[in-house]
């Protein structure tokens, strides 16, 4: 009878302990920017260029680009966005509470370590890996490291491109590829945000080369009377 | 074409050549159907995150380290009878601070802190530092920008305090991504600690008006300004009416942003100014035309640091000549952010 028992507490921890991961899954990978979230296998289809973000990260926005698709994952506590197609612009600080955040292209797989970075994936499974700022790794798929039999990695600086297909990694080459928006301003905003940013610096700025202009006022009143001789005594 | 505008020309002609990235050529795999092209990423639509601001540190700043050289810092004529030299190397250190108190994409506020000093090695009576404190508010109102500026600066030109100076702006902006109204009604009062005379409210109204290069980036852009106002001084020889039109043509790499390899920016201006009326001693109240030519190049070294250069001439023309001049100003400089 204590046997018996012992195997049901054990069968019944077990499936506690399984059944974790799957409320683990229930936290939201990312979200639109209306706030809906995505969960563990969903998927999002870009038909025009859409902007979300990675809850419990310290800054995240992940641009996909008209006609693209990519599907969210929770592998070992890792979080992988597959691209299914088209191209992924991803600006993230800080991994919240992901142990990696990854993309996996067609061909390649890049490991975010708090970058900006563009991967483009095309027909053809080639990816075009692009890093604006900070580091990232580019690898392959583990499918075609077993093909090829070797597995090379590229660690990327910024201001650098990569392409990965089914034969490999190319050379690395300068930056050519355009960001799907520009990087976000200091307030963090972008596209048509950064004209209201702009006008923001622009009344800043304005301010102070009033002020500039008030120096050199100052300057053309004050330092001509400072070097004039002094009076005579009396 | 004058020399100024042949060492300009010529300026920007080495910079942009000197650019050790090539032209965008992307690799051959990446020219796929499915890669944007920039006029794609320029036209799409999107949607931004709610938070995205908010997520963003309040701080930022903007340090500044320039040497070069200042061909008339005192703003004197040629002939004048006191300084012989008038030309001499600089050194010159900025500060801005800014902390960003509303930062809701429809709604802004923020701070300035402001710190500058410009040294002349040989002419002391031009060393000025300026600090001060300047805040800046707008909120989008439908298609508008209305927004405000008030900024309080303080002056201390070779070691003595100097003079005290108020800004402040009011200006009702109309954004659209192709181009953006920047109308304002502009005040600066200043106070001189030991030139009563002098002592003046300056009132303007100023219309800029931005041409963006590419759709929705004000980083490339083209500016047209006009300036109208009136400084009226304690003593009316030192009040004056002026008119000031202005262009700047602002560039920054495509598609690259704030890690742009390079941010040119070239600007001129001319102002007349008629003064109410003749300084003692005087037979007729001065009438002058300023009219400055200037231009900067600054390239990214590191997302933080930025390194350049500028010159400028600025020339000034009256009917009183002790009153003209002109100056050449150029120089170095790096430049950090965070």
């Amino acid at each position: 009878m204590r046997i018996l028992l012992l195997c049901l507490c054990t069968i019944f921890l077990s499936a506690l302990v399984a059944a974790e991961p799957a409320a683990a899954t229930a936290v939201p990978l990312a979200a639109r920017a209306d706030g809906t979230p995505i969960f563990a296998g969903g998927r999002v289809s870009a038909d025009q260029a859409t902007v979300l973000t990675l809850p419990g990260t310290a800054r995240s926005e992940v641009i996909l680009a008209a006609g693209s698709q990519a599907t969210f994952s929770v592998v070992e506590q890792e979080l992988r966005i597959l691209l299914d197609r088209g191209t992924i612009q991803v600006d993230v600080e800080g991994l919240g509470p992901w142990t990696a955040i990854t993309v996996v292209g067609g061909s390649s797989q890049v490991t975010v370590t708090g970058t900006l970075f563009i991967v483009a994936r095309d027909r053809r499974d080639v990816d075009t890996v692009a890093l604006v700022r900070g580091q990232v790794q580019v690898r392959l798929r583990s499918a075609i490291v077993a093909t090829l039999g070797r597995d090379p990695t590229i660690d990327l600086t910024a201001q650098q491109q990569v392409s990965a297909g089914p034969s490999g990694l190319t050379a690395v080459v300068p930056l050519s590829m355009p960001l799907l928006l520009a990087p976000a301003s200091p307030s963090g905003n972008t596209k048509d945000d950064a004209i209201a940013d702009a006008i923001m610096d622009g009344m800043l700025e304005a301010a102070i080369s009033a002020s500039e202009d008030a120096g050199e006022k100052v300057i053309d009143t004050v330092g001509g009377v400072l070097i004039l001789p002094p009076p005579p005594p009396n | 074409m004058t020399p100024m505008q042949l060492f300009l020309t010529l300026t920007a002609s080495v910079l942009a050549a000197e650019d050790p990235l090539p032209p965008p050529t992307p690799a051959p795999v990446a020219q796929t159907a499915t890669q944007p092209t920039a006029a794609d990423n320029a036209s799409a639509p999107l949607a931004r995150s709610p938070n995205a601001a908010a997520n963003r540190s309040p701080f930022s700043g903007r340090f500044v380290l320039g040497a070069g050289y200042d061909s008339n810092a005192l703003l004197l004529e040629d002939t004048n009878q006191f300084v012989t030299e008038l030309g001499g190397p600089t050194l010159s250190a900025s500060a801005l601070l800014r902390y960003r108190i509303l930062r809701e994409n429809d709604h802004r506020l923020e701070i300035g802190a402001i710190f500058d000093h410009d040294y002349y090695a040989d002419q002391e009576s031009a060393r000025q530092t300026r600090v001060g404190l300047a805040g800046t508010w707008a909120k989008r109102v439908g298609q508008w920008l209305p927004g405000a500026s008030l900024g309080a600066y303080r002056y201390v030109v070779d070691g003595d305090p100097a003079a005290t100076a108020i800004s402040g702006s009011l200006s009702w902006n109309r954004p659209t991504p192709t181009w953006a109204a920047l109308p304002s009604l502009d005040i600066l009062h200043i106070t001189y600690d030991d030139l009563d005379a002098a002592d003046g409210l300056q009132i303007a109204l100023n219309y800029r008006h931005w041409f963006m290069l590419r759709p929705g980036q004000p980083a490339s852009r083209i500016e047209a300004s006009i300036k109208v106002g009136v400084y009226s001084a304690d003593e009316d020889f030192e009040s004056y009416t002026f008119v000031r039109p202005g262009a700047e043509i602002r560039w920054q790499d495509p598609g690259t942003g704030e890690l742009s390899h390079w941010t040119l920016v070239g600007r001129a201006w001319y102002e007349y100014r008629s003064y109410d009326e003749a300084v003692p001693l005087a037979n007729e109240s001065e009438t002058a035309h300023r009219f400055s030519l200037g231009g900067e190049a600054d390239r990214r070294l590191l997302p933080w640091l930025t390194g350049g250069g500028y010159a400028a001439y600025t020339v000034r023309n009256a009917n009183i000549t002790s009153r003209e001049y002109d100056r050449f100003q150029v120089g170095l400089r790096l430049g950090a952010t965070f």
